[in-house]
């Protein structure tokens, strides 16, 4: 089916008249249609569908922390639709204004519901991306050498999880809400928060604006740090960054020299820590 | 053995004869009756300076760093002085894409 066939479908799918606008999706074979007051996200056609639904499912059932979505799940062809209300995305402008304490309070509400649920896309999105490097690439060598000394990514379910948290996954509707289920499910609540530690770690992410997410998580009962944070935090940050770099230098952007940076550093102490 | 804390599996390391059971998920160690003894007593043996230390609580509002996170004074700028990131010019990061992309 043709890129344009799919738009009229998903179009046709949210019962709107406007225009669709294409919001574009996180990867190629993703697409996202604004349609009015609608979303429609196509998704590939080997979609795990029953992971989807129960996705979908455990975002109706949680408005107070989700979107919630305005049909079960539909599809063009073989290829699933979700289909939402639209909601205003965080400024990419300031982010000294962004929800981090709101974001911070979604997940830890989130780590605390009944663990059920499929198991969740991450770690296993972030290694799909860092495979997707081509080695040929300059600095290629550091950031896939960075992944060769990570330990195996923790794939321990414990709890309710987003799965691909980052700013881009909240929209407001009177309030903030979580966005994008497709990675939902069962797995380390760490991995909500290590992008942003990861970006921390990095130096990219300023000191206080990591503290407020950190503090609001912590204050709202967090589950995924019991102690310090960067004993939990740790493989899962530098996993992140390492996938963070990998992206950076396949789409050039500006944040390419601290994350490669980091890769250095993350190689030098696992290779000090192998020696003894 | 199991994690007690987050009951991932544990793997037995043999550091300098003291056996130590590492946790896969949350690298948390775990340590037998007398072995927190026997480390000490051969670190005091090797005269070394101590290991890099685990990051101590977090003083808010400065948050720790790991081992391997960028020092504070390491504040990445681009040629030019325009457009840099990190704590100089908190306006002008244009970080938009990390922090906001998949």
């Amino acid at each position: 089916m043709r890129v344009d066939d799919l738009i009229a479908a998903m179009a046709s799918l949210t019962g709107s008249s406007a225009d669709p606008e294409v919001l574009g999706g996180d990867r190629g074979d993703v697409v996202v249609v604004r349609v009015g007051d609608v979303v429609a996200k196509a998704l590939p056609a080997d979609t795990d569908v029953e992971a989807l639904e129960q996705r979908l499912e455990i975002a109706a059932a949680h408005p107070e922390l989700f979107v919630r979505p305005l049909k079960p799940l539909q599809f063009v062809d073989d290829r699933p639709v979700t289909v939402w209300p639209y909601g205003t995305p965080v400024s990419q402008d300031d982010p000294d204004g962004a929800p981090w304490e709101e974001s911070a309070a979604l997940l830890a509400k989130l780590h605390a519901l009944p663990v059920r649920g499929p198991v969740a896309g991450t770690p296993e999105r972030i290694v799909r991306a860092i495979r997707a490097l081509p080695p040929e690439l300059p600095y290629a060598d550091v950031v896939l050498r960075a992944y060769e000394v990570l330990p195996p990514l923790d794939v321990n379910g414990r709890a309710l999880i987003h799965g691909d948290w980052h700013l881009g996954q909240l929209v407001h509707r009177g309030a903030w809400r979580l966005i994008d289920v497709d990675d939902l499910g069962v797995g380390d609540p760490v991995w909500d928060l290590a992008r942003p530690a990861a970006l921390f770690a990095a130096g990219v992410l300023p000191g206080d604006l990591w503290a407020r997410f950190l503090n609001a998580y912590r204050e709202t009962g967090g589950v995924a740090l019991p102690t310090s944070e960067w004993e939990a935090l740790n493989i899962p940050a530098q996993a992140y960054v390492v996938q963070m770099a990998a992206r950076a230098l396949m789409s050039g952007l500006q944040a390419v020299e601290p994350l490669v940076e980091a890769c250095r550093r993350i190689v030098s102490t696992h290779e000090s820590s192998d020696r003894g | 053995m199991q994690c007690p804390k987050c009951h991932a599996n544990m793997r037995t390391f043999d550091r300098m004869g003291v056996h130590i059971e590492q946790c896969d998920g949350c690298r948390g160690v775990f340590l037998d009756y007398g072995e927190l003894e026997s480390i000490t007593r051969l670190e005091a043996q090797m005269q070394a300076p101590p290991p890099v230390a685990a990051p101590p609580p977090a003083a808010y509002p400065q948050p720790a760093q790991p081992a391997w996170g960028a020092a504070p004074q390491q504040v990445h700028h681009h040629h030019g002085g325009h457009a840099g990131y990190g704590y100089g010019h908190r306006k002008h990061r244009g970080l938009g894409g990390l922090f906001f992309s998949s």
